[in-house]
């Protein structure tokens, strides 16, 4: 360029020097002066040195020009090669950035390919639509009402905004949007050049927990829920299985534990594929002490299915339920040695085998012999609490008919129930229901909602038993004709020793701990325990429990039995 | 088939201790001697030749096992069958003993009325598997 301009100067010099020096002579000739005389006796005397004076000046003209053309010619080649590197600037900037071109109130006025295909939406459906509608928030969007406020202001805007992607997911949009203003300062148009910096911003976030995950005390392994390939292991998941980034990703969850069984894995995880519960928790004795792993699934942006187990060392807190199992223990023992003494006395005095009692005693031996039973009975809710709290109830699941279990329940607690002048009655029209669960456990479960529906009904009425099937589940229910449970109450029906006050008081008195024992045991087989109940009608206390996986792939064969 | 007749009970809770003679004299006719700990009861074991030992699980100075197994190396009492009692009713402890030869392990708190009664179940059904060998 300054060649151009240097060009330039000089040939203009040559053409106003020529042009100069004959208007001076020419003027002299026609004017007179004292020069005129001079040229004149130049013109006459010497018409060779004329000549070539003329010679000169025509070819000097003439150079200046073809200088003059050459300059114009070199001109149109270099705005030909700028029209050309232009192009090729926006066919760049075209296919890296995302560029739109927006009016004032922020209507798209012109749209890029990568802009169409960052939105999933066409040329045709994108013009004329707002810019607004584009970003994550909608209209409120504060970025982008910033941005239009800056833009209006005339100031160049440049910074990230959230809008959202092709497939509804959240993009990450790092752009600079400049304004045009017409002269007199009113803003025309605004031009926008973006890249998507999503993948950026999630390396970035990726890398941020990928050190939070290092810090952590727990182990996390990330792993394909088909071939079980790892995927990621935090610095601790590491150090267990004497791995190293650069080995992991050729390995598999099941290289991390020498004691690891796949089908036992698929059998353990299938709820988390029925959607039945979002994470599975299993504890195991590994050599290094007790663990207790977490396993849930992650659904990464892809779509992928990945596992994500958590493992925590449990070994502290296995020592302390060892204290605390073994404290309930002594503490129970110290309870129970002198209530043998205290019951073991009433019942030889109330037996008469040491002599005869009086009218007036026996009801004082009663009343005694009545509260160290319930006293004792403390103790073993406590304990049976403490128990299942520590880990060492058995729960032990087998596949079970619920129609014949509900029919030993009934015979069970005839006795329960002859006491309270109350009949048990078993109404199903099921044939057989088979679920998985702990025949003992479940029964004190049973014992528990039926001696409170037995306490709770009527003189001479009865206790209904109910069984139905609800989907996937089976639902067990326990009603009875009482006074029912005011909605106010619902929440302290399951808390520890929760009693409610309407309770005829001359009938037996529970322990209070009987429906957190019982919600604790239905929960340990992934049922559900809840009630209904209308106040002066009546309450039904129902059990959820699932349908035993056994019997569902074995349905036509336990129909066929049903129907014998 | 013999009948049981003596009884050692061990125990070093004195009022259970009364509780049991009532139950195992007066209602179980059995005859009973009693003693309040592991060692005495090794002193007392040969004089008094018991049928059947009844031991408490949880004593101070010596255990319920720790006497058993003391008492079983007494001359003449190798083979006298052991009922326990415990106020840990804990599944895993009573199978333990079971496991071990216990005839039975009672839960405390025992019904006196019944106690002697269990007893005597025990004691058969030793006897049965006793005759069958």
């Amino acid at each position: 360029m300054q060649r151009i301009g240097h060009n330039r100067t000089f040939s203009v010099a040559i053409i106003l020097i020529a042009a100069a020096t004959t208007i001076a002579a020419f003027s002299a000739i026609l004017f007179g002066g004292p020069a005129a005389s001079q040229i004149k006796v130049l013109l006459a005397n010497n018409s060779t040195e004329l000549f070539v004076f003329y010679f000169l000046l025509i070819s000097t003209l003439g150079l200046a020009l073809r200088r003059r053309t050459d300059i114009l010619r070199l001109q149109t080649s270099l705005m030909e090669h700028q029209a050309v590197e232009f192009d090729l600037q926006d066919r760049a900037l075209q296919a890296h950035a995302i560029v739109s071109v927006t009016d004032r109130d922020g209507i798209l006025l012109m749209v890029n390919e990568n802009f169409e295909s960052a939105f999933g939406k066409t040329r045709d459906q994108l013009l004329g639509m707002s810019e607004a509608d584009l970003h994550w928030d909608g209209r409120d969007d504060q970025t982008f009402l910033d941005m239009q406020r800056q833009l209006q202001s005339g100031q160049t805007w440049t910074g990230e905004s959230r809008v959202r992607g092709a497939d509804g997911s959240m993009l990450c949009m790092q752009g600079t949007v400049v304004p045009f203003h017409d002269k007199s300062g009113r803003l025309i148009k605004n031009v926008a050049i973006r890249t998507d910096v999503t993948n950026a911003r999630k390396a970035k976030d990726a890398r941020f927990l990928k050190t939070l995950f290092d810090q952590l005390h727990d182990e996390v392994y990330i792993y394909d829920v088909d071939t079980l390939a790892i995927r990621y292991m935090n610095l601790r998941a590491m150090d267990r299985c004497n791995m190293s980034p650069e080995t992991i990703t050729s390995k598999r969850i099941s290289d991390c534990d020498p004691a690891f069984e796949e089908g036992a894995f698929r059998a353990y995880v299938a709820p988390l594929f029925t959607k039945e519960t979002e994470s599975v928790t299993v504890e195991v004795d590994q050599a290094k002490g007790p663990v207790e792993v977490k396993t849930r699934i992650y659904t990464a942006d892809d779509g992928q299915e990945l596992f994500v187990s958590v493992l925590r060392d449990i070994t502290e807190r296995k020592r302390i339920e060892r204290a605390r199992l073994e404290t309930v223990s002594v503490v129970s023992h110290e309870l129970r040695t002198p209530l043998t003494s205290i019951k073991g006395a009433l019942r030889l005095l109330k037996s008469g085998v040491l002599g005869p009692i009086s009218d007036e005693m026996r009801p004082i031996l009663e009343i005694a012999d009545r509260n160290s039973e319930r006293l004792l009975l403390v103790v073993n809710d406590i304990l049976d609490l403490e128990k299942i709290r520590a880990g060492k109830m058995d729960f032990t699941p087998k596949p079970t008919d619920l129609v014949a279990f509900l029919s030993d329940a009934v015979s069970m607690n005839k006795g329960y129930g002859d006491e309270h002048n109350v009949r048990f009655a078993l109404e199903t029209s099921l044939q057989s229901a088979t679920a998985d669960i702990n025949y003992d456990r479940m029964m004190q479960v049973m014992s528990n909602l039926m001696s409170n529906a037995a306490k709770f009904s009527p003189t001479g009425g009865t206790v209904r038993i109910g069984l139905e099937q609800r989907k996937n589940r089976f639902r067990v229910t326990v009603s009875d004709d009482g006074p029912g449970i005011p909605e106010s109450a619902r929440q302290a029906v399951f808390e520890s020793f929760a009693q409610l006050d309407n309770v005829d008081t001359s009938k037996r008195k529970g322990t209070g701990l009987g429906l957190t024992i019982s919600k604790t045991i239905v929960d340990a087989h992934r049922g559900k325990l809840d009630f209904h109940s209308t106040v002066g009608k009546g309450t039904t206390f129902f059990v959820d429990l699932p349908i035993s996986v056994a019997s569902q792939q074995d349905d036509t064969g336990s129909t066929a039995i049903a129907a014998e | 088939m013999r009948e049981l007749c003596k009884v050692l009970h061990v125990d070093d809770d004195d009022d259970i201790r009364m509780i049991a003679r009532m139950a195992l004299e007066v209602v179980g006719s059995l005859d009973v001697h009693q003693c309040a700990s592991g060692p005495q009861a090794i002193a007392d074991a040969a004089a008094f030749a018991p049928d059947l030992f009844l031991l408490d699980y949880m004593m101070p100075e010596m255990s319920g096992e720790d006497t058993l197994r003391a008492l079983r190396k007494i001359p003449g009492l190798e083979h006298v069958p052991a009922i326990f009692m415990t106020a840990r009713v804990q599944p895993d402890i009573a199978k333990a003993l079971l496991d071990d030869g216990a005839l039975a392990v009672i839960p405390k708190p025992f019904d006196p009325m019944e106690l002697g009664t269990q007893l005597h179940a025990a004691w058969q059904s030793q006897q049965v598997v006793r005759l069958r060998a």
